[in-house]
């Protein structure tokens, strides 16, 4: 008899190949990107010329199709690793490609039909193009079959119409993924997904909003005014958008986990090493019970983020039966640790942490985003809560 | 064409070391293939491309296998490592090393130019001479035309142009190339390329002839001298005499 439900598919530790792309990524980030982060934290603009060598690394198509240049394989630990490591030097910066490649790009790796792949995703891993998707509205955003923007079926295509709201990479994306509804008086059953592109006629772009954090990252409101999208560009199946989307969060709060636990990493290593360095009354300040339990309780809590995100991870790639109930459990609580620790180290280096200058202040509003964007702290209770039964 | 790269693992540059019964400890310490080492594996994936006949030879203790495993992931082919954590002379080194250019018959050997744990520039001379080949010391450019070889390397008061016939000895210096970061999908392919192990006595060798007696860390102290500062005239001078006269960086 196999007692499937009980293996194990968990493990604690990262494994050898892991470990490696962890070394590799992280000389990548301190040679090639904690260099450039003050400029573009400045302008306000993701460095583009990381394009390149983002996609040199094979970064950007970890688990996507291998024939349009991906891993093949689902490696969300990879994933998370790689969101990992790029957060340590900014969120914002993290954010732009995690949010092409592993926003935008799942759907068209499961959804898309070979020549949607051919032309799309393979230059977006190559590093070519930029993708976002688009499905926040001014009156929709966790309740995402309440979105109000329409898709009406024409000759040979689509006419969208409406409008979205805090788009990642809406004005530097090369395609779109957004979603309407093709049948407005459903709800769930109503949306589908379409590809759009910024020379599309009624496609209009919004300017930068100005953001509590993520300052690299590009954020824009867009709107659609007779938007003709061609049938070619309809992504998977009319009506099933909604399903779509479900599918893709998985992914996405696996990666925002990766993105807490990097803000989480860097804001406890710079705190201790303050701490063992900075005097007060004689004695570092390490040495104090108020800091010391403090540093402690950032440390006991980074581990628990760490094993919950790990197992998360390895549940969702093996597809054990709860996975959806893991996830929602470590977007939570990964999320909300970083938060809690990046507070923590603000209080650790005192006035110094409030400078630009130790970073602290960076991941401080770089990490506050993660508790609402991808699924709110509200709503992953919601998922568990759910999957308990009630 | 054949090339051998030899590599190290050593304490990364951000490594803190520190010292346990009078030898260094890196015992938790964060080790990586050496930098210089790196310059030589990317330079042997630039003159065969697809990695073919490309060989990492490494003579260390069992966490050079890290090490090996990052130069496998950058593209090499395969690797051959001698698995001693005892302490080897250069000379030492050379002769076992000698030993695999002779089984192996490369056309070319790169070594770093410098070790970034011990400083020695000594491993490539050393090698070429057991082995009676030429070396190119400190390379910064390279070119190769069928057995013939162009190379460019720093001396003090400017560079010199050399031309020398394969087979060779090349030990390398920064700017010769910028290494590569190895791709996801090619660390897993490390995993499963050949790694095959040797033991000193594989070689003929019992052990080196230099035995280390003590090692320590230079303590590094901070000597708080404090300038008077209510003339500034004359603080300024005495600041400026310390820089000169006893900090000699003016």
């Amino acid at each position: 008899m196999t007692i499937t439900a009980l293996t194990p598919v968990s493990r604690s530790e990262l494994d050898g190949v892991h470990l490696e792309f962890r070394s590799v990524l992280r000389a990548f980030v301190r040679d090639q990107v904690l260099p450039i982060v003050d400029e573009s934290e400045k302008s306000k603009s993701f460095p583009k010329q990381l394009w390149s060598k983002l996609a040199g690394l094979g970064v950007l198509g970890i688990g996507l199709p291998e024939h349009a240049g991906g891993t093949g394989e689902a490696d969300s630990v990879a994933m998370m690793i790689f969101a990992e490591e790029l957060s340590k030097a900014s969120g914002g910066i993290a954010i732009t490609p995690i949010a092409s490649s592993y926003l935008g790009g799942p759907y068209l790796a499961k959804f898309g039909t070979p020549s949607q792949q051919k032309t799309y995703l393979e230059p977006m891993i190559a590093g070519k193009m930029v993708a976002a998707i688009a499905i926040t509205e001014p009156g929709a955003g966790s309740d995402v079959a309440g979105i109000s923007s329409v898709a009406r079926k024409v000759d040979g295509g689509y006419l969208i119409n409406g409008s979205k709201i805090f788009i990642t990479n809406g004005g530097i994306a090369d395609w779109l993924i957004v979603a309407a509804k093709t049948d407005p008086a459903e709800r769930h059953k109503g949306i589908s997904q379409f590809i759009v592109l910024p020379s599309d006629a009624g496609f209009g772009v919004g300017r930068p909003l100005e953001k509590l954090g993520w300052h690299s990252s590009d954020t824009r409101e867009l709107r659609f005014d007779d938007c003709f999208v061609p049938d070619d560009r309809l992504v998977g199946e009319v009506g099933r958008g909604f399903y779509q989307i479900a599918s893709a969060f998985q992914t996405e709060r696996l990666v925002l986990c990766g993105m807490a636990l990097g803000h989480a990493q860097v804001c406890l290593d710079l705190s201790l090493e303050y701490a063992k360095q900075r005097m007060a009354f004689g004695h570092t300040i390490g040495k104090f019970q108020a800091i010391r339990h403090q540093l402690a309780q950032m440390a006991i809590d980074l581990k628990t983020s760490r094993l919950l995100a790990l197992d998360a991870a390895q549940k969702l790639d093996a597809n054990a039966h709860d996975s959806l109930s893991v996830v929602s459990m470590a977007k939570y609580h990964c999320c909300r640790v970083a938060n809690t620790i990046a507070d923590h180290a603000m209080q650790v280096f005192g006035g110094m942490g409030y400078l630009e200058e130790t970073r602290i202040a960076l991941h401080f509003r770089d990490a506050r985003i993660l508790r609402i964007g991808g699924g709110t702290d509200e709503i992953m209770l919601e998922v568990v809560a759910k999957q308990m039964g009630l | 064409m054949k090339i051998l790269c030899l590599i190290r693992q050593v304490p990364d540059a951000e490594a803190r070391v520190k010292a346990k019964n009078g030898l260094v400890d890196l015992e938790g310490a964060t080790l990586a293939l050496d930098g210089m080492d790196e310059y030589g594996v990317e330079q042997a994936l630039r003159i065969n491309t697809d990695g073919a006949n490309t060989v990492a030879v490494a003579l260390g203790g069992a966490r050079f296998e890290d090490a090996i495993r990052r130069a496998l992931a950058m593209g090499l082919e395969r690797a051959i490592h001698v698995e001693s954590s005892e302490h080897l002379d250069v000379v030492t080194q050379a002769k076992i090393l000698a030993k695999i250019v002779q089984e192996e018959q490369p056309d070319l050997v790169f070594c770093g130019g410098q070790h970034a744990d011990s400083d020695s520039q000594a491993l490539g001379a050393a090698l070429a001479e057991a082995l009676n080949w030429n070396q190119i010391t400190w390379t910064t450019a390279l070119e190769i035309e069928n057995s013939s070889v162009k190379a460019t390397h720093d001396v003090d008061d400017g560079k010199e142009q050399l031309e020398l016939e394969l087979p060779l000895v090349i030990t390398t210096q920064q700017g010769l190339n910028e290494p590569r970061y190895p791709t996801l999908p090619n660390i897993m392919k490390a995993k499963k390329k050949e790694i095959r192990k040797a033991s000193l006595a594989d070689y003929g060798v019992a052990g080196g002839k230099v035995r280390v007696v003590k090692q320590e860390i230079q303590d590094k102290q901070r000597l708080n001298k404090l300038i008077d500062g209510k003339d500034p005239t004359a603080a300024a001078e005495e600041l400026i005499k310390l820089l000169h006269v006893e900090a000699k960086v003016i």
